[in-house]
């Protein structure tokens, strides 16, 4: 029954977020890798339902008040899909999910098996963790789980009784829809690992139908492979959920300014905002660096209405709402303060963290090598190559703010205590890691990257 | 002549820790690697089981003093066995050994510090914490830092350091120790390494070709290449740990109820809600602080009082540590004792308690 009510509900989060891809998408290209998204997207749907459900006052403690409103978006989807004469599942393409092409040489095949078998275990271990064990990790008692206990058997999204009331309410909305019936560690971890699941077979698909399925593969494998993502992705947190939402979103932003792609833009926006609602790092380091970059290709391109109608607009309308409520609630974005302070002190501290520790293995070393050749390979038009390759413009943007963070603020408490620097880390070095390793495939195999920008 | 020369030196550098260990009389222990401080630390709990009269405690010592060498040789007096956490001066946490030194009149004991991969040859001083019971101290003596390993030995510890597993504990969410290898973090290394074979790999068809660098494509090729191997072997070694943490959680859970560093959390959250079930509304004491945060969450909407709420409220369950014997009538409980029965003991310690009436 349990298993039942589990499968029941993902399924519903997946149908939801696959109608609306493919209303905003109505390409039949996109439709594979629109069910992947369908999860991360109804997962965001389902917050945006638990939100309005609190700001009506209708207590969401009960399946008639959450699947009522879920039903009737399922309803209006359904509608929009039929009037617009737009199929769901007639002509899937089922083949494209699971195409896949070896690579032709021996050491490829041989990079190809390995990365397969490293990703199998990271996969698999991460998930007979989450969904045979209990919590496991600190701050899932304190915070994460015990506000989802706390705010399902309250009904509203109280301020009493939880640690931290003013943290976004993504994470804890999936794991109450999970668990109307009965709380259980197991279930909710299952049903978020499920959303890390297929926003990386999502970024999977991407990657492959844009290179190949080698790169997508190798590219994968060192996303979950730095160390502290591995353990992440056990779930219980909801760190890991802002670091996909965002590489979600900055996959699709590199489309969106590529291809001027209305629907990769407004994906990308929805994507960024659901990143915002996970975790307040998510507005810091992922709306704020979006909004930049797409205002500077608006400026750039000399047609800031089209970014600000499917990218700016959207972006803010859907991120606003959870801070606003917060603001008028009189508590403070971020739960740790803010006041300014250079702190020396902090320096050593992080390249500590960042070199020397486990944390990350050796993926910063990795950066710290190849992106300054990269960039020396392209200082003549430096500014052009980061304009074309936004994600390692976010990186940049994301890094920078974050050592402006922990230098200048009060927060070099999460340094100092080795609380939460590594975790924040974790952003700039995923998309460091990506846009590395999307460009690094492509010169691996054209002597002249600058010719085949247009081909791939 | 020169080859006996030779296997002289060799067998001298070889056998020379050997030979010098021989000759004292010490006794050379094992030092184990705890998989987290919270079970090293329930582990000595329940070798010495301690009591709220003799609780147990700890004795830090920072010896930086002390010569450079391989084992720590320790001269002490006890009637217990002597718990005791020790490595090199300022290693990393996650790096510390653990050992129980036998109960003895006159106790020399040898413990290696080279299993601990923050050791290296050469560094000097040694951290170490020494538990006991309050009330049956344990005397220590001496403490001397010996070499006894030859520089072949030498090198197969540095060796093995990195095969030391990785740390999981309630803050690895947060941060992970990584590996280390004589004493140097073994990400700095293979950085290290792998920049200078991306200089190497420009530097020679550099010299080769008149002083002609290779094409910008060639030289991100190979960087790419070099980096991508050393990342796959960080990643093996790392994911031997993570399996292997899989599948020790996964046993303890499944075969005993506990989860690692977790401990007993779990089942004394179970007995609380089984009673809870039986007497609704139930307020539970807490008495051991430390577990608050995990129980809280466990028993969630059952409340969970400190002693310090307890102020007009009569509690029915009870949850406090520190004892051993099921026939026990009364309980510590912070600064005051209460009498009531033992309903459930827990392996670490901990106790359930109900009402003196209540069987």
């Amino acid at each position: 029954m349990i298993l039942l009510n589990c499968i029941g509900t993902a399924l519903m989060l997946l149908a939801e977020g696959t109608m609306l891809h493919r209303l905003i998408t109505r390409s039949e290209e996109e439709r594979a890798i629109g069910v992947l998204l369908g999860y991360p997207l109804g997962v965001f749907i389902n917050a945006l339902v638990f939100f309005s459900l609190h700001l009506l006052h209708i207590p969401f403690n009960s399946y008639l008040s959450v699947f009522g409103a879920h039903g009737i978006l399922i309803a209006t989807f359904f509608t929009l899909l039929w009037r617009a004469e737009l199929s769901l599942l007639k002509n899937f393409p089922v083949k494209s999910l699971f195409s896949f092409s070896l690579p032709k040489s021996p050491l490829e095949r041989v990079f190809f098996f390995v990365a397969l078998l490293f990703l199998i275990v990271i996969l698999l271990t991460s998930f007979v963790t989450a969904a045979t064990l209990p919590m496991f990790y600190w701050d899932s008692f304190s915070h994460w789980a015990l506000r989802s206990k706390v705010t399902l058997d309250a009904g509203s999204f109280v301020t009493e009784g939880v640690i931290q009331p003013q943290y976004p309410i993504l994470f804890h909305s999936i794991q109450m829809l999970f668990s109307l019936s009965q709380f259980r560690d197991q279930v909710v971890n299952t049903a978020t690992f499920l959303l890390s699941l297929t926003s990386l077979c999502s970024l999977f698909l991407f990657v492959r139908d844009r290179r190949d399925s080698f790169c997508a593969l190798i590219l994968l494998m060192l996303l979950t492979g730095i160390p502290l993502i591995a353990i992440h992705l056990r779930q219980g947190m909801g760190d890991i959920h802002i670091l996909l939402y965002v590489l979600l979103s900055a996959m699709l932003l590199e489309q969106a300014l590529t291809s001027r792609e209305r629907s990769a833009f407004l994906l990308s926006a929805i994507f960024v905002s659901a990143s915002a609602w996970a975790k307040y790092e998510g507005l810091y380091f992922g709306v704020l660096p979006w909004l930049a970059i797409v205002s500077i290709d608006a400026l750039r391109n000399r047609s800031p209405w089209e970014n600000i109608r499917f990218g700016i607009l959207p972006a803010l309308l859907l991120t606003i709402p959870w801070p606003l409520l917060t603001l008028l609630r009189g508590l403070n974005l971020s739960a740790h303060g803010g006041s300014l302070a250079f702190h020396p002190e902090a320096i050593p501290l992080i390249f500590e963290q960042l070199f020397t520790l486990g944390s990350f293995g050796i993926i910063w070393w990795v950066i710290t090598l190849l992106l300054p050749l990269l960039l020396w390979f392209e200082r003549r038009r430096l500014v052009q190559f980061f304009l074309e390759h936004p994600v390692l413009f976010w990186g940049c943007i994301s890094f920078i703010l974050l050592l402006g963070v922990y230098i200048f603020t009060n927060d070099v408490r999460g340094l100092i205590h080795r609380d939460n620097f590594s975790r924040a880390m974790l952003l700039p070095a995923l998309l460091f890691t990506y846009a590395i390793g999307m460009e690094g495939y492509k010169r691996f195999y054209s002597p002249h990257p600058n010719l085949s920008r247009s081909v791939s | 002549m020169k080859k006996s020369l030779l296997l002289i030196v060799l067998s001298i550098l070889l056998l020379g820790g050997e030979q010098l260990h021989a000759e004292e009389g010490s006794l050379l222990l094992p030092a184990e690697h705890a998989y987290s401080n919270e079970e090293a630390l329930a582990s000595f709990v329940r070798l010495l089981k301690p009591t709220p009269e003799h609780d147990i405690y700890f004795d830090p010592i920072k010896a930086d003093q002390l010569n450079e060498g391989s084992h720590l040789r320790i001269f002490y007096q006890s009637k217990n066995p002597v718990p005791v956490e020790f490595g090199p001066l300022g290693m990393v946490a996650g790096d510390i050994l653990s050992a129980v030194l036998p109960p003895a009149e006159q106790g020399d004991v040898l413990l290696p510090l080279a299993p601990s991969p923050s050791w290296r040859a050469g560094a000097k001083g040694i951290f170490l914490k020494v538990y006991g019971k309050i009330g049956e101290e344990s005397r220590i003596q001496k403490l001397r830092v010996e070499n006894h390993l030859s520089i072949f030995q030498r090198f197969v510890s540095y060796i093995h350091q990195p095969f030391s597993p990785e740390r999981f504990t309630y803050s690895t969410m947060s941060e992970l120790a990584g590996y280390r290898m004589g004493g140097a973090s073994l990400a700095v290394l293979i950085g290290i390494l792998i920049g200078f074979i991306i200089v190497l790999l420009i530097a020679i068809p550099f010299f080769r070709q008149q002083r002609k660098f290779p094409s910008q494509h060639i030289i991100l090729r190979n960087a790419f290449l070099t980096c991508l191997c050393f990342l796959f072997l960080y990643e093996a070694r790392f994911l031997i740990d993570l399996t292997a943490y899989t599948v020790r959680l996964e046993r303890e859970w499944f075969t005993e109820g506990r989860l690692g560093h977790a401990g007993d959390i779990y089942q004394i959250a179970d007995a609380v809600l089984e009673r809870v079930a039986e007497k609704r509304d139930t307020p539970v004491l807490l008495c051991n602080p430390e577990i608050a945060t995990p129980l809280r969450y466990l028993i969630y909407p059952t409340p969970l009082l400190s002693p310090e709420e307890l102020v007009n409220t009569t509690s029915a369950l009870a949850i406090t540590n520190r004892v051993w014997d099921p026939s026990t009538k009364s309980f510590q409980c912070t600064d005051f004792r209460f009498d009531g029965t033992v309903i459930r003991l827990f392996r670490d310690g901990a106790v359930l308690a109900g009402p003196p009436s209540d069987l």
